[in-house]
């Protein structure tokens, strides 16, 4: 399947005062195929938003490439980058904060459509309520304002604003982690049937391993600036190979009393991706186990501390 | 089966006489067991717990009775109670943990002083002695390297470290109840399942009867030995973990249910499955 977006060996880091640097991103290679979703996993600061936003150019990379749509996005300027903008859009995680509260919600929605212009050569009245029906919105709510709707419709309204050009790829940056869980499953359920309709493929960032096996065709997890393992969803969730992603599927609390689990009683910290001037993280390399699965070797690092954590296991 | 530790009994919370935010609700609490108390946002969890601490300020205005048994079997009535009165109790017989450790330390004092206060203040513990048992309390919710960090301030310490210290400051008088607020809401899932599997032992180990007040029906499956399911201020339905899991009565309940995602149910299928949902409008 044609990729709609292709990172190849992208790395980002951020340095800090005192010359220590923040490893964000190291040498990610990642892909996503037309009209499917790739979801993103991992913990705090593993990176996975910082790739998400240099996956639409609000990072720039210090270097590798980014291609969207076939088109070589690294280095354009403002100007060039604008019309392939269009076919790359962003839901994020609070949808109050990245609407204009002083703006009624038509009009945060038809943004979109004044910069890229209106396709098919409908009134931009007309595109914006289609849109507003398109999420399950009513067309007539488009005058309010956005304290007066609830947390899932303004995550709606986001959508509509995200979907008003037309893109190929959402970005969805834990686009669903700070709703209840009905309001949650709807939004999702909204996700699915809107790629269903539309062909529309997502990036998805999250936290919540629940919920990525319920939405994507394939994963990505991503540990300390670096994917450590990509595969199916089957791939990942049911043949995880990479201790890390174990050790992440093992942490899930599953909602089922009979299907209690060993509990975690390491007290082990996250590793931080901030490293001392002149040092730089080890780069894993990614080995094919099966057809589209990769998973990284572990590293020198790792060996030890992943070997005890699996030991503290069995003896418990 | 043993008395309750704990009865509230039509507990009801207005504040400045708007919309209730919690109504005419009702349980027990028993001791040495986990009470899952389980909703959205704004079904009254948090005020539940705030009401029976005596933490709401004077804008609340709470009816119904909260009958704690204390350590020597007497009966006390929490709603209205006394601030001295109340004060001896919370931290010391009842304690309380929350979301956000961060907010709930003192920024400028060490961690070790503390966890080393509730036992100067409840106890009259020297300042030594308490300073030895803050560390020991350290070392029992399993902080690496006890007697190095309890000199440390909040800001130095990780996330998953200063909810282990809010837990070690909770525990180190041996409360007979734990109020727990979404205690690992703000966690990464690997710490937060440290910190479940650190609560669980505590627990077991010393019989502390625990309230978890959480939106997480995973982590009211993990821990939970009874459940209180509440939505918009009121008590829906309550039950045994198994029962309310395998059998909801209430259609709220198994909405609820329903729209959690279970790690392992998409096993065999390749392609996104969207949630069965019923049609029910969203709030």
């Amino acid at each position: 399947m044609k990729p709609i977006l292709e990172l190849t060996d992208v790395v980002k880091r951020f340095p800090l005062r005192g010359g220590s640097t923040v490893h964000a991103v190291e040498h990610v290679s990642l892909s996503v195929p037309a009209g499917r979703t790739v979801a993103l996993v991992g913990e705090s600061g593993c990176g996975k938003s910082t790739l998400a936003n240099l996956a639409m150019r609000l990072e720039q990379p210090d270097s590798g490439s980014i291609v969207l749509d076939g088109v070589d996005i690294t280095h354009l300027r403002a100007r060039a980058l604008r019309p392939h903008r269009r076919k790359i859009q962003m839901v994020f995680q609070d949808p109050f904060a990245s609407l204009n509260p002083r703006a009624a919600v038509g009009s945060s929605v038809a943004e979109p459509l004044r910069v890229h212009g209106t396709p098919g050569g409908a009134t931009q009245q007309d595109r914006v309520a289609e849109l507003f029906r398109l999420v399950g919105l009513d067309p007539s709510d488009m005058a309010k304002y956005p304290h007066q709707f609830s947390g899932g419709q303004r995550q709606r309204i986001c959508i509509a604003r995200a979907l008003a050009s037309q893109p190929s790829l959402v970005v969805a940056d834990e686009a669903t982690s700070a709703l209840d869980v009905s309001v949650r499953a709807r939004v999702l359920n909204l996700f699915m049937e809107l790629q269903e309709k539309l062909g529309v493929a997502y990036l998805f960032v999250s936290h919540d391993l629940a919920v990525v096996e319920r939405v994507a065709h394939q994963v990505a997890v991503m540990r300390l600036g670096q994917i450590v393992e990509f595969g199916s969803r089957q791939d990942i969730f049911a043949d995880p190979r990479h201790p890390y992603t174990r050790r992440l599927l093992d942490a899930v609390p599953v909602a089922d009393p009979e299907r209690r689990r060993t509990r975690d009683r390491s007290s082990e910290e996250l590793v931080s991706p901030i490293r001392p001037r002149g040092s730089s993280p080890e780069l894993v390399t990614m080995r094919e186990v099966s057809a589209g699965h990769w998973v990284a070797e572990p590293t020198g690092a790792e060996r030890p501390s992943l070997a005890d954590a699996a030991a503290r296991r069995n003896i418990e | 089966m043993t008395a309750p530790i704990l009865t509230v009994e039509s507990l009801g919370v207005t504040f400045d006489g708007a919309i209730p935010a919690v109504r005419d609700l009702s349980f027990d609490l028993y001791p040495g067991e986990t009470l899952a108390v389980v909703g959205e946002s704004g079904s009254g969890k948090s005020v539940t717990s705030l009401a029976i601490m005596g933490l709401l300020d004077d804008a609340a205005t709470v009816t119904g009775r909260a009958v704690y048994v204390d350590a020597a079997g007497s009966r006390v009535e929490l709603i209205g109670l006394g601030e001295r009165s109340l004060r001896r109790l919370r931290g010391n017989e009842i304690s309380m943990i929350f979301q956000e450790p961060m907010t709930a330390l003192n920024p400028v004092l060490t961690v070790g002083e503390q966890i080393a206060e509730a036992l100067r203040l409840h106890r009259g513990t020297s300042r030594r002695a308490a300073r030895t048992a803050a560390v020991e309390a350290m070392e029992q919710v399993r902080i690496p390297d006890p007697a190095r960090r309890s000199q440390q301030y909040p800001h130095e310490l990780s996330g998953g470290m200063r909810q282990r210290v809010m837990i070690a400051m909770a525990m180190v008088c041996r409360p007979r109840i734990l109020i727990a607020d979404e205690p690992t809401t703000a966690l990464d899932v690997t710490i937060q399942s440290q910190i479940l599997g650190l609560l669980a032992d505590l627990k077991d180990e010393t019989g502390t009867a625990v309230v978890l007040i959480t939106h997480d029906m995973g982590v009211v499956a993990e821990m939970a030995d009874r459940v209180v399911v509440m939505q918009q201020s009121r008590l829906v339905e309550q039950g045994a973990v198994g029962e309310i899991f395998r059998n909801p009565r209430e259609p709220y309940t198994r909405a609820l249910l329903d729209a959690v995602p279970r790690l392992g149910a998409m096993t065999g299928i390749d392609h996104p499955v969207p949630f069965p949902l019923s049609s029910e409008d969203e709030r």
